[in-house]
């Protein structure tokens, strides 16, 4: 079953993660990296919670943890002094504050990728490129549909071929190369024969007549207008928020935040409403489908 | 008013000395359903070709085509690309894209259309043909029969004023060839869409069409209405791809002009027949006496899945298979027939029971010693089986014997009757002669047990007789055969045992008159004509015989 955030118009879907991925690549500030790796656990959640715990797991916090670690040891900027390594160099209390918000940016990117694997699937990828570059999608459409076939063919030639004693399992291993070569030769014959028919089955079909058209069974809804607005909204203010130094943060030497409050506030709040937004929508459906349950 | 005008028109392929197409003159008419037959090779699909310039094979061509009074090539290509649609014989391979909805959309894509408009066509489309629940598949999940019904409709989607198919249901077993072409009757009817189509497998496509071209050779050798045809052909070799009720009816001296062409007017002629004749009713079963069974497979509760969660295929199944018979395993698609098949050559393995052959376990067969020497196996799709450039050196391969390859080769295909095509490409041979080709490749092996995936598929009547005629000869110097097919006739006709396959199991299985006889729905249509008179009469020559006696 998709949720309400798969069925969101893959444009939406683009626009949500570009603008994640954006700031949350860019911008390494404690709040802004602390809102996205949020975020970026409950989607993960939500959307598929067993394998999204096996990876978060096994992967994600281990990568948090190297860049905790990895950075104290490697860099010894900063003026708070801790402590002395053997080798005479200093601990700072930057250089671990560094290290914990870098460990946590990778680790929301990882966790926004998880999410980004499952919702963006092959055909809204291909419905993107389409509406750019409508011949390369084609192109990945028709390979999409190649490679199964060419499989299929394989795997029938090698299974008819040892049932009349030609098999692969031969103990010569000149007559396994020569076998496995022959193999070889015919399915290049059988990839040029197959799309001899494909041509003509698309020139039957008035391919390269005119310019193409390229269609797409997926719908814009009003709701996904009112998303990108937000979304663009949202864009808009964080780079204001970005470039008046509304959201700033210094790590070395010493490390400091923003002065204005308000400004910062308001970033923060935008930022929190648009990531959490897919989860918001779920949870919102969630919502519906039980009132409606308990009413029956 | 006509579609399509021919006029004299002469095509002969270059490097080939015959003319494909030989001075051929045919006018087809609005909204008419037209057959188009004749033995393979005998220049079809070369004329129907010509009806599309971009389908046009290369070659001296001489003579004119009219489509709709112009010049086809000077008919602009978008016309002809929307309003002559065009489904070619291979269902697989007329597939551009990877998704159902795209493949739909692919030809309205071409055209330019606006994509509010490709909405609405692709809905119509779905929902007319029953896809809306296949919609958001793969292509490469669909079955065969799905394949071409996907096809049909994305031609349809154009809205064609001419569909041409060319053996559209070659490539799909009985039942789903039968739905295709209710299907296609369904749009003539509804639609008016004129519709010519080439085929060879007579039964089902001959009552449904208005006139029919039989052609031999690159000539057009009759043209006419149903009764006119039989009429026509009553001497002809092709006489034999006719429909059962017409070749029992003609034998029996039914009327000129006046043939039944399907079983229900069969059956009432047989009716009116018997009682004028006052044939002797005879409803004894058949006897056959008990000789002795040596049995060469046996198959012990075998079990078998696709993968650790899918649902078994085969569930206990249990049959043995006799030394030196014919044995046919029937069923429907998805019974589980093929597996058994994969199973048997030791494929797949099971993973319960076992499989014994010559009274060893195949578990212990060695891979040298099974396959090539005692099993062979002719698959599904023939064309699996090639690998040479030419069906010369092709069938070369197959012998072990380097000294005497020219004179098997020879003694070979003359028996499968493609001596003509020996140095053809496999791949330009059309879907019986590529049957033909891979039998012969397998039979050079010279396997002790013969083993056949739906072998008369894509073959006409004339040669399924020449298939029968082999298969007796290799029965005769003790090959076991075991085939699965779809075929009822053939198997009712030439098998000496005949099994259902069904729901993972072998549910009733038999001496293959028996079997059919006791059948009242899986039965052949010649037992279906006369069951009320002569019960145990399965095939076409014993009703004759059996109504003969009065």
């Amino acid at each position: 079953m998709e949720n309400q955030f798969e069925r969101w118009h893959p444009v939406s879907q683009l626009a949500y993660y570009v603008f994640v991925f954006g700031i949350s690549v860019f911008i390494m500030h404690p709040v802004i990296t602390g809102i996205s790796f949020i975020s970026a656990i409950f989607l993960g959640i939500v959307i598929d919670r067993k394998r999204f715990l096996k990876m978060f797991i096994c992967l994600y916090i281990p990568a948090v943890i190297a860049g905790i670690i990895i950075n104290p040891l490697f860099s010894h900027e900063g003026v708070s002094i801790i402590w002395y390594f053997p080798d005479g160099n200093p601990l700072t209390a930057e250089s671990i504050i560094y290290g914990v918000m870098a460990g946590i940016m990778i680790g929301s990117i990882f966790t926004f990728l998880f999410s980004f694997n499952k919702v963006m699937t092959s055909d809204k990828v291909m419905y993107l490129t389409g509406c750019v570059l409508p011949y390369i999608a084609l192109v990945i459409s028709m390979v999409l549909r190649f490679i199964p076939e060419f499989k299929h063919h394989l795997s029938e030639v090698l299974v008819a071929r040892k049932c009349i004693g030609k098999g692969l399992n031969e103990k010569n291993l000149m007559k396994k190369i020569r076998n496995a070569c022959t193999v070889m030769s015919i399915m290049a014959t059988w990839a040029f024969e197959s799309s001899v028919d494909k041509s003509d089955s698309m020139r039957a079909r008035g391919y390269g007549i005119c310019r193409r058209s390229s269609y797409s069974i997926f719908r814009y809804t009003k709701k996904d207008i009112v998303i990108i607005a937000v979304i663009l909204a949202a864009c808009g203010y964080m780079v204001y928020a970005i470039m008046s130094g509304a959201v700033y943060v210094q790590y070395y030497p010493c490390f400091k935040m923003e002065q204005s409050k308000i400004a910062a506030g308001f970033a923060y709040f935008l930022y929190a409403a648009v990531c959490i937004l897919p989860v918001f929508d779920i949870w919102m459906e969630e919502r519906v489908w039980k009132s409606l349950q308990s009413k029956i | 008013m006509e579609v399509f005008t021919i006029k004299n028109l002469t095509f002969k392929y270059p490097k080939s000395g015959n003319c494909a197409l030989d001075s051929v003159n045919l006018t087809i008419k609005k909204g008419e359903f037209l057959l188009i037959c004749g033995k393979s090779g005998c220049g079809k699909t070369t004329l129907i070709r010509h009806l599309k310039t971009v389908l046009s094979p290369a070659g001296e061509k001489d003579g004119e085509i009219y489509y709709e009074g112009t010049l086809i090539n000077e008919v602009p290509d978008r016309v002809q690309a929307q309003k002559i649609g065009y489904v070619m014989q291979n269902p697989e391979s007329q597939i551009v894209t990877d998704k159902v909805w795209h493949e739909l959309a692919f030809g309205l894509e071409n055209l330019g259309f606006k994509n509010s408009a490709i909405k609405i066509r692709v809905a119509e489309m779905a929902s007319y043909f029953g896809i809306q629940n296949w919609f958001h598949r793969e292509t490469k999940e669909l079955s065969g029969g799905q394949k071409q019904i996907l096809n049909l409709a994305c031609i349809m989607a154009l809205n064609p004023d001419v569909i041409i198919l060319d053996e559209p249901v070659s490539q799909l077993s009985d039942i789903a060839a039968r739905e295709f072409l209710m299907l296609l009757g369904k749009i003539h009817e509804e639609f008016g869409v004129t519709v010519i189509i080439v085929e060879h497998r007579l039964e089902n496509v001959f009552p449904m069409c208005d006139r029919i071209v039989v052609m031999d050779k690159g000539k057009i050798v009759s043209l006419g209405d149903k009764q006119q045809t039989i009429e026509n052909i009553k001497d002809n070799d092709f006489f034999d791809a006719m429909p059962v009720p017409v070749k029992i009816c003609a034998k029996l001296g039914a009327k000129p002009y006046n043939v039944p062409v399907n079983v229900n007017e069969g059956r009432r002629f047989i009716e009116k027949y018997v009682s004028e004749k006052q044939c002797v009713k005879k409803d004894d079963g058949v006897h056959c006496g008990k000789t002795v069974r040596e049995n060469i497979i046996a198959i012990k509760d075998v079990w078998f899945r696709y993968g650790k969660n899918g649902d078994d295929v085969l569930k206990g199944l249990d049959f043995t298979i006799e030394k030196g018979k014919l044995t046919c395993i029937l069923g429907g698609n998805g019974a589980g027939k093929t597996t058994l098949l994969y199973i048997l050559c030791g494929i797949l393995a099971p993973y319960r029971g076992k499989i014994i052959i010559k009274g060893k376990n195949i578990k212990k067969w060695s891979a040298d010693g099974l396959y090539g020497k005692l099993i062979g196996m002719l698959p599904q799709n023939p064309a699996a089986l090639f690998v040479k450039d030419n069906v010369y050196e092709d069938m070369a391969e197959c012998i072990a014997d380097k000294n005497c390859v020219e004179k098997k080769i020879e003694y070979i295909s003359g028996l499968l009757d493609i001596n003509d095509i020996l140095d053809k490409h496999p791949y330009d041979l059309s879907g019986g002669e590529q049957q033909r080709c891979a039998l012969a490749k397998v039979l050079l092996t010279e396997p002790e047990i013969l083993i056949l995936d739906e072998p008369t598929k894509g073959f006409d009547g004339f040669h399924k007789r020449k298939l029968a005629e082999i298969l007796k000869k290799l029965l005769d110097d003790g090959v076991t055969i075991l085939m699965v097919s779809h075929d009822i006739e053939f198997c009712a006709e030439y098998a000496d045992i005949c099994a259902l396959c069904f729901d993972g199991g072998i549910t009733a299985s038999g001496n293959a008159k028996q079997f059919f006889a006791g059948n009242s729905f899986y039965t052949t249509s010649a037992n279906r004509m006369v069951r009320e008179y002569f019960p145990a009469a399965v095939t076409p020559g014993e009703v004759v015989s059996l109504c003969s006696i009065t």
